[in-house]
């Protein structure tokens, strides 16, 4: 039985074809359906986001589901198969678990750390394990690759370092406010950035808005989205003692708020701190607001240091990742090459062999030298006849089994029966039926759908 | 949003005043008790430097051509010198001015506090939320999530909400300060109408007690000492314990005795209702010291009119500060808005940002569990 | 079991163990290690531990609160520190400034092993039921004025980071270093001076140290080395924390500003019992509550400080660096009042 992924992603393929061949939960569902038993093909589960489109599989033979997996997916997609053969990639055995774990690792994603992927990959699983297109081998690789995904999420702290402009600024904002609930935030400019910004705070507890344009109606509009105030572009001065932060990303070409009439704002507002996050270029707000007391001022390149900071802190918990990520590989192997058919019989056969000796020294050494060498070949001989004849029908079927969906069962059972070791280990115990939720962890991720 | 701008603009400055109303305003001001605060503290470092009282006979100072006018200036007295007591008086007559300014606002909170409050008001406290959901039924759950948090709730005739806690947290901080005017008049009293004298009588002597009509008698001074070891050699003896055996007379008829020691004084009352301790005596074991026929027992005597108003003043001092300080007034406002939304919002006069966890876990479990709530 | 020996036994292995804490969280702040914060966190609650039972058994031993000399009342002092912060991590996220607490508290317990002495019976003026009360309610004041410094000192740099002023950070970072340099390179030194002891006042026993020009030298000396080092290493730990990647390490301001203000709100009362208590017992012991005495001015110096950094906070609304400045420079008064006054000034308290 063969482990295999095709599919496409970011790096191998242009959003258009990407796009294209984007599936919906029906027609993955269809897709899955139709490949079970084509070509030995025995379970199938596909995953797709809006960076990736992959379909994992287990078939009877090496290489074999390939061209009906590319077949079956440019049907669906409706794409030319040469373009789809030149953009995908094949794994087999071990690096398609490589590979897997790594995407759950979200070592492979477009923003590496992110935490959607892991949850799509879960959701993938389900409906696939729903769809009953999964058997022993992908329900126990899935289950093991959230844990994985889990696991590097938990152990390292890949996830923890925003890399994004805006989270950035949410990040340092936090490092003046304990808690950003119930904190007022004023608006300056209705810019793309902004309004990031601004969704960043509102999924951090901020509901109060005063949103200001110098086309008013813009304002208007932006206040109505995030349930805010609007205010008249002229007034902000007056409005800036009651914000405790501000973003300003404006088209002036000059100032637009200046050092004075931040201290005159501190002084209404009692020395509270105020976090000011000028994204604007050229900038709006005077850097010498940054002296201030109790005013903290960061400006496009400084949020762009800290996220670099955080690209490089985030490769290098990749590479822990990486560490983590080969270790449950080896694991899985370990337990994936024990379900093998030919070194199952071949244990069996050893097994069998060394109780048929201790048994026949056992016995023959209470005959002492009562016995010719006749009668001793003869005994030799019988012993031998029963082991194999004993064994004969457990390895025809077993052989058979190996071609069936789900023959894994036979193997492991046999296994089991037979107490043949190297059954177990951690990738065999991830994979019982404890089953717990995924969480999804960072919330300031870009996600990949 | 017109009323926030208006608060905004009410927090005037007080630089356009005439210079005379600046003068009474900076004499009634926090920046002057801080002021006064700091020289103090100031005054004190040096009186710790320079050798005050008898001591300064102990060094060269009086030696100095200009002795007698650092004299006369009290700087080797200086904890008693007029200029620093007047200090301490400004300092108090500062502090019950800054006391009355707040006693009205205070006895209200505690007295009338306010229940009735607009919506605007309660969005404008510093932390404040909105919770969707049926309005009555979450101010239900709302009411038992304060009373739980040990806030005493109050129902305006609005229907308003009202939970405090630490209401009488303004109350003990004004008993702090009304505390050292405690002090102050019974250090006055001290001064003026007592005594404090020593009286030195060797073993077995008599003596009259200065400002009475009594004698003291010292029966025995006893002395236990332990030696004192340093590096193996004996530099000394350390007292474990000395006591005098004394008794007291008056006109030859024996009023009263003890054997006193440091922490065990003779306390001599003329009569048992003395609650201003008016006419108590007090004799302490200060001292003593060996001349060649004997110990000399060093007395503390004195007479401390007023000692148990400063003991009140502690009371006051103590309590004031740790309700003060460790009971912070927090108020929490809820009502049904306009829309039948549950409008909730408070304020902490002090630990900000305990309160804001406070409140925030509070609303995230009204948001919460509405369900299991309505169960049981 | 020699309950003596036990006891000195434990009050070493408590103060190791806080070396090695502080260590460990400085290690956290450099790393993040999850498991460095939880392995602190709980080799810190286990030296805190026999800190406590070595303090139990100093006071079976002796038959009087441990409180009556140097290293009584030192390692009670470093005992607070440490119960403080340990009480503080447990309801503010402020781990990273454990990277300072908790050497602070291992260098006071540490110096109270400097002035290790046996137990000792109490000089007359110390046998009183106030004894403990006095000292103990004084020595948590102090503790708590400790972490308020602490937590103080780490929103000044978390506030220089977040305004991107390094040269500030370094600055602060130096001073503090130098002044850490300075008091202990000072306390090491006079560890190896050997003063004589001769009897100060013969009526209450009180014995001074007559100080040699060597034994000074070793004290400078030592102070002179303790700079030095420590100015390289206020120097590496500046350079190491200008950096916006070491803000995201440290606590929110919010936080700092709160936990600092709060050592304060619960020391500043404890102050004042503290003081009062004194008072009630010189009362009992002289017949004077008030006889501004070096100890007794220099305490109410602290108070006034203290006092002031509370009207500033709560009816002049001052926040942040203003008053973390005010917290730190608290503990400057505080460690003269608790140590200064018996190093330099003579008075009543002067029993060690």
């Amino acid at each position: 039985m063969h482990l295999a992924v095709l599919g496409i992603n970011h790096k191998t393929a242009p959003v258009e074809l990407r796009e294209k061949v984007s599936l919906n939960g029906d027609a993955c569902a269809s897709l899955s359906r139709g490949l079970i038993g084509e070509s030995g093909i025995m379970e199938v589960v596909p995953l797709s986001t809006c960076n990736r489109t992959e379909i994992y599989a287990v078939a009877s033979r090496p290489d074999a589901g390939k061209r009906e997996i590319m077949a079956s997916l440019g049907a669906t997609a409706g794409v030319d198969l040469r373009e789809l053969e030149s953009c995908s990639y094949f794994h087999e055995g071990e690096i398609a678990v490589t590979h897997l774990y790594t995407v759950a690792g979200s070592l492979d994603s477009l923003v590496v750390g992110e935490a959607q992927i892991l949850g799509q990959i879960k959701e993938a699983y389900h409906a696939a394990h729903e769809n009953q297109t999964t058997s022993v081998l992908l329900n126990r690789l899935f289950r093991h690759a959230l844990e994985v995904g889990k696991r590097v999420r938990t152990d390292t702290r890949i996830g923890e370092n925003p890399v994004s402009v805006s989270s950035v600024a949410v990040e340092m904002v936090r490092k003046v406010f304990d808690d950003l609930e119930g904190r007022s935030v004023l608006l300056l400019g209705t810019g793309e950035m902004t309004e990031l910004t601004a969704t960043h705070l509102v999924s951090n507890g901020v509901t109060k808005f005063i949103v200001s344009n110098r086309t008013y109606s813009r304002a208007e509009e932006m206040a109505a989205k995030l349930e805010g105030t609007p205010v008249a572009f002229e007034d902000i001065a007056d409005y800036l003692p009651l914000a405790d932060i501000v973003i300003s990303s404006t088209g002036a070409p000059h100032y637009v708020l200046h050092k004075g009439t931040v201290k005159k704002a501190m002084e209404k507002r009692h020395n509270r701190p105020i976090f000011f996050i000028d994204i604007a270029v050229p900038r709006d707000i005077d850097p010498g607001v940054n002296d201030v007391y109790n005013a903290f001022l960061y400006d496009i390149d400084d949020l762009n240091e800290v996220a670099q900071d955080n690209a490089a802190a985030r490769e290098k918990e990749a590479r822990k990742a990486e560490h983590i990520i080969a270790e449950e590989v080896d694991d899985f192997m370990r337990w994936h090459s024990s379900l093998d058919v030919v070194p199952t019989i071949l244990a069996m056969r050893e097994k069998a062999e060394e109780i048929r000796e201790s048994e026949l020294a056992k016995a023959l050494a209470k005959f002492d030298s009562d016995l010719s060498e006749n009668d001793r070949s003869s005994i030799e001989a019988m012993a031998a006849a029963i082991v194999k004849k004993i064994l004969h029908s457990p390895t025809v079927e077993l052989k058979k089994a190996a071609n069936e969906r789900g023959g894994y069962l036979y193997v492991e059972s046999m296994r089991r029966m037979f107490r043949l070791n190297g059954s177990a280990g951690r990738a065999g115990d991830t994979g019982g039926n404890k089953e717990k939720p995924v969480q999804d962890r960072g919330k300031d991720e870009k996600p990949e759908r | 949003m017109n009323t926030e701008k208006a608060a905004v603009a009410a927090s005037a400055t007080t630089t356009s005043m005439p210079i005379g109303k600046r003068i009474v305003h900076f004499l009634v001001s926090m920046k002057l008790a801080l002021t006064l605060l700091f020289v103090i503290a100031i005054l004190c470092i040096i009186g710790t430097i320079l050798p005050q009282g008898d001591n300064v006979y102990l060094t060269d100072w009086p030696n100095n051509p200009l002795f007698d006018f650092y004299q006369t200036l009290g700087l080797f007295n200086m904890y008693y010198s007029w200029w620093f007591l007047s200090i301490l008086s400004l300092l108090m007559a500062n502090m019950l001015v800054c006391i009355t300014k707040r006693l009205p606002t205070t006895i209200r909170h505690v007295v009338r506090p306010r229940v009735d409050v607009k919506d605007v008001f309660i969005s404008n406290q510093p932390v404040s939320a909105v919770i969707d959901g049926e309005g009555q039924r979450v101010m239900k759950r709302a009411v038992k999530a304060l009373s739980g948090r040990r806030y005493r709730i109050r129902t305006g005739a609005s229907g308003t909400v009202l939970g405090e806690r630490g209401r009488f947290s303004g109350v003990a901080s004004i008993s702090f300060h009304l505390s050292f005017i405690m002090l102050a008049v019974g250090a006055l009293l001290g001064a003026f109408l007592g005594f404090d004298e020593t009286v030195e009588i060797p073993d077995g002597r008599t003596a009259p007690i200065p400002h009475t009509d009594l004698q003291v008698k010292n029966n025995g001074f006893n002395l236990e000492t332990v030696e004192i070891v340093d590096k193996g050699r004996v530099i000394g003896y350390r007292p474990l314990v000395y006591s005098s055996d004394l008794e007291i007379y008056r006109n030859g008829e024996l009023v009263d005795s003890k054997v006193i020691e440091v922490n065990s004084p003779l306390r001599l009352r003329t009569y048992f209702y003395d609650l201003l301790n008016l006419e108590g005596i007090n004799f302490h074991q200060n001292s003593y010291y060996r001349t060649s026929r004997g110990y000399v027992t060093v007395l503390g005597v004195n007479q401390l009119p007023g000692k148990n108003i400063i003991y009140l003043g502690f009371i006051m001092m103590m309590g004031g500060i740790t309700f003060g300080l460790y009971f912070p007034h927090r108020r929490i406002w809820i009502k049904v808005g306009k829309e039948g939304k549950l409008l909730i919002g408070g304020r902490s006069h002090r630990s900000k940002v305990s309160f804001q966890r406070d409140f925030d876990q509070m609303i995230t479990e009204l948001r919460q569990s509405p369900q299991e709530e309505d169960k049981s | 079991m020699d309950l003596i020996k036990l006891e000195e036994i434990l009050f070493i292995a408590a103060i190791f163990s806080y070396l090695v804490c502080s260590g460990i969280y400085i290690w956290y702040l450099v790393s993040r290690n999850r498991k460095a914060a939880s392995l602190g966190t709980a080799l810190l609650a286990l030296g805190l531990t026999a800190h406590t039972v070595a303090l139990i058994l100093r006071w079976i031993t002796s038959g009087h609160a441990p409180m009556a000399n140097h290293y009584e009342s030192l390692s009670v002092f470093g005992w607070a520190i440490m119960l403080f912060y340990l009480t503080a991590e447990k309801f503010y996220p402020i781990r990273a400034a454990g990277a300072l607490v908790v050497p602070s508290g291992f260098i006071i317990s540490s110096v109270a092993l400097v002035f290790y002495s046996g137990p000792e019976p109490l000089a007359p003026a110390l046998q009183s039921i106030w004894l403990w009360i006095h000292v103990s309610i004084a020595m948590l004041s102090y503790g708590l004025f400790a972490l308020s410094f602490g937590v103080g000192f780490i929103y000044v740099v978390q506030e220089y980071l977040l305004k991107k002023n390094y040269d500030h950070v370094m600055g602060a970072f130096l001073i503090l270093f130098a002044l850490l340099g300075l008091v202990f390179g000072m306390w090491a030194g006079s560890y190896w001076a050997e003063p004589a002891r001769v009897i100060a006042d013969e009526s209450t026993g009180a014995v001074k140290s007559v100080w040699s020009g060597s034994d000074y030298a070793k004290m400078f000396g030592g102070a002179g080395v303790g700079l030095v080092l420590a100015l390289f290493l206020g120097y590496a730990a500046g350079k190491g924390a200008s950096r916006q990647a070491f803000a995201k390490r440290l606590p929110s301001l919010d936080v700092l500003d709160e936990v600092s203000y709060r050592g304060i709100a619960f020391g500043f009362p404890l102050l004042t019992i503290g003081i009062v208590t004194g008072a009630i017992w010189a009362d009992q012991a002289w017949g004077r509550w008030w006889g501004w005495d070096p100890k007794e001015t220099w305490s109410l110096i602290t108070w006034l400080f203290y006092g002031a950094y509370l009207h500033t906070r709560l009816t002049m609304g001052w926040r942040g660096r203003h008053s973390a400045v005010l917290a730190i420079a608290g503990i400057v008064v505080v460690m003269f009042t608790y140590l200064g006054v018996n190093l330099f000034l003579s008075g009543l308290h002067s029993y060690a």
